[in-house]
């Protein structure tokens, strides 16, 4: 059996990975979207000020870009040498969208990249715009194809598992295609980019104004940040991933715990807004609840019930009872194939076979494996309360905050004086981390919401991991940890270079640092 | 609006307009990611190649001590 030390270091040295990988992700997609409305707004307009946005927002992007691009190859790095049975086991499917997403970035995503910096004076006005859309759109495209990698994991469709070779085989591209979960994680996924983007361009835009620097440029930044932030961050809040809950086992008890739903709520089920939750007694203490909203949040109306934690622990338990029946028929069949008896009980409960693999963790001998130890099992089949709960919360806090900004933005702009309101360009200022913070705690309840399993139902984290040494896995997280902050250094150091200078950088004489004894352009 | 009222680490000052160029700069920064990149690869990874066949996996999961008798073997399915 594989050490829970080894485990856990694998765990950590992927959400690691993950987590860093992803503060450079989201404001390539919102940046890209935000440089083709601005090009958009150029050749419509013919006014050179929109060529310079998108030139200037378009070097931010190229640092963001390069900087970014193949840091998730680390987890790639990953697959073959710590999850190598993870591999093993599901790579018929897992590695199809990862090689298409690959295909994408590298061959469309970066060629567009080229063809942007490069082609300014090279292609038509035109021509250039269509390159613009194009990489927008490649950005957007690569990151569906990482989201259909990750919705399988959270909801296995289109694939069935094979006694005879030991592995998941594909049955359906098309279900692959469109598991509602991936859908859902991909409109939720790219909306939070687009927030990122605009979040960067209105709080840099407001340090401009603040600075009473490039004051023309900054507003016409803060004006297109602030009206597709808006829609972005709406969209964000009203299409996430709430609908992607419900569908699924794995998907309702994330739900349930990210609401510390112990009981089940009738309809119309209400939500918890707070309160503290206390794992030991299996009840929130103080819970302040909304009536009706969970309802509609989880199922879209108010006359159908939300599943607790309870309900969901007493149907594991009997899916566990039924996947040491389909363990032990798998043996048999493992021994001789033409063991009829044996293939249909196997077939019967194949679905369970997942859930008889939680108790590997807790004893050798699955089909002997007392009732203790499928207690334990039970109870360690969702994630815990706690975690799920708060971090939710935080996500919900910052996406909330950054609606109230775009809004107040909007409507000042409306208004023609957004430029004046001092607290608002010091919040959008101080708000630029907003977007990351959220991100990456969303990628913590989406992930950490998935545990015990790292393919839902199917393959447990626990038999996942490969045979490494926990040495191993110690020094190659320290030269991950190296790597990585080398390269945010790099990123924030050039950024911060950049950013300062302003569109001054485009060395046009047209701005503030170019023009002696001038406040702005 | 004074710029002394933003805090002092982001306070704009005149930065250097004409010292590298922005190509220059990125072309160095994301060689020293494939330096690094490749120097993660050699060090931690290129010789930790894991072995990975159906046996293992069964044994993994099953407990299966030696390989089944009766098992599918793919070969035999060729022509």
């Amino acid at each position: 059996m594989i050490s829970n030390e080894v485990v856990e270091l694998s765990r950590l040295q992927f959400a690691l990975t993950a987590l860093y990988h992803f503060l450079f992700v989201p404001l390539t997609l919102g940046l890209s979207f935000l440089l083709a409305i601005m090009e958009s707004v150029y050749v419509m307009s013919g006014r050179q000020i929109y060529k310079d946005m998108t030139r200037f927002w378009g070097k931010l992007f190229g640092i963001n870009f390069a900087m970014g691009v193949t840091t998730g190859i680390t987890m790639e790095f990953q697959f073959g040498t710590n999850w190598a049975y993870y591999s093993h086991y599901v790579g018929d499917i897992f590695g199809l969208p990862l090689a298409i997403e690959g295909m994408m970035a590298f061959f469309l995503e970066s060629t567009f990249v080229g063809l942007f910096f490069f082609g300014w004076e090279r292609m038509s006005k035109l021509q250039h715009l269509f390159t613009t859309w194009l990489l927008a759109l490649g950005t957007s495209l690569s990151a569906l194809w990482i989201l259909i990698a990750n919705g399988w994991m959270q909801h296995p469709v289109g694939a069935e598992f094979n006694y005879q070779t030991m592995r998941m085989e594909l049955t359906s591209f098309s279900e692959l295609f469109f598991n509602p979960v991936a859908q859902v994680k991909f409109v939720h996924t790219v909306a939070a980019g687009y927030v990122t983007g605009s979040m960067f361009v209105l709080g840099i835009s407001a340090y401009y104004l603040l600075s009473n620097r490039d004051v023309a440029f900054a507003r016409r930044s803060f004006r297109i940040a602030s009206g597709f932030g808006l829609a972005s961050v709406l969209s964000v809040i009203l299409l996430g991933d709430e609908s992607g809950y419900t569908v699924g086992e794995v998907q309702r008890a994330k739900l349930a715990t990210i609401e510390a739903e112990w009981e089940t709520e009738e309809a119309p089920a209400s939500f918890t807004l707070f309160g503290i939750p206390d794992e030991e007694n299996m009840t929130t203490h103080y819970a302040v609840k909304i009536p009706w909203l969970m309802g509609i949040i989880a199922t879209r109306s108010i006359n159908q019930k939300v599943d607790g934690i309870n309900t969901i622990l007493e149907r594991k338990r009997g899916r566990i009872k039924s996947g040491m029946i389909a363990y032990e028929n798998l043996q048999r069949l493992r021994q001789d194939s033409n063991n009829q008896v044996a293939k249909a009980a196997f077939e019967a409960h194949k679905s369970d076979l997942g859930h008889g693999l939680l108790l590997k963790q807790y004893t050798d001998k699955v089909i002997d494996a007392t009732p203790e130890q499928i207690e334990t099992a039970v109870r360690h089949s969702i994630p815990r309360v706690a975690p799920m709960f708060w971090t939710f919360r935080g996500m919900v806090f910052c996406g909330v905050t950054m609606l109230f900004i775009f809004a107040a933005a909007f409507y000042f702009n409306a208004k023609r004086t957004a430029h004046k309101q001092r607290w608002l360009l010091r919040l959008a200022f101080y708000g630029i981390p907003l977007p990351w913070i959220a991100s990456e705690l969303g990628w913590v309840v989406a992930e950490y919401g998935r545990q015990p399993w790292t393919i839902a139902n199917i393959l447990p984290t626990h038999l996942s991991t490969s045979t490494v040494d926990a040495g191993q896995l110690y020094l190659s997280l320290a030269g991950f940890f190296v790597f990585y902050t080398v390269l945010l250094v790099i990123e924030v150091f050039l950024m911060l270079k950049y950013v300062r200078l302003g569109p001054s950088s485009l060395h046009t004489g047209r701005y503030h640092f170019e023009l002696e004894g001038e406040s702005h352009a | 609006m004074s710029t002394n009222s933003l805090p002092l680490s982001i306070r704009p000052k005149k930065p250097p307009l004409h010292t590298w160029t922005f190509g220059l700069e990125i072309t160095i920064a994301v060689l020293v990611k494939f330096l690094l990149l490749a120097g993660l690869w050699w060090l931690f990874f290129a010789g930790q190649k894991k072995p990975m066949n159906e046996a293992i996996i069964a044994q993994q999961l099953l407990g299966e001590q030696s390989p089944p008798t009766t098992i599918y073997k793919p070969q035999e399915q060729q022509p």
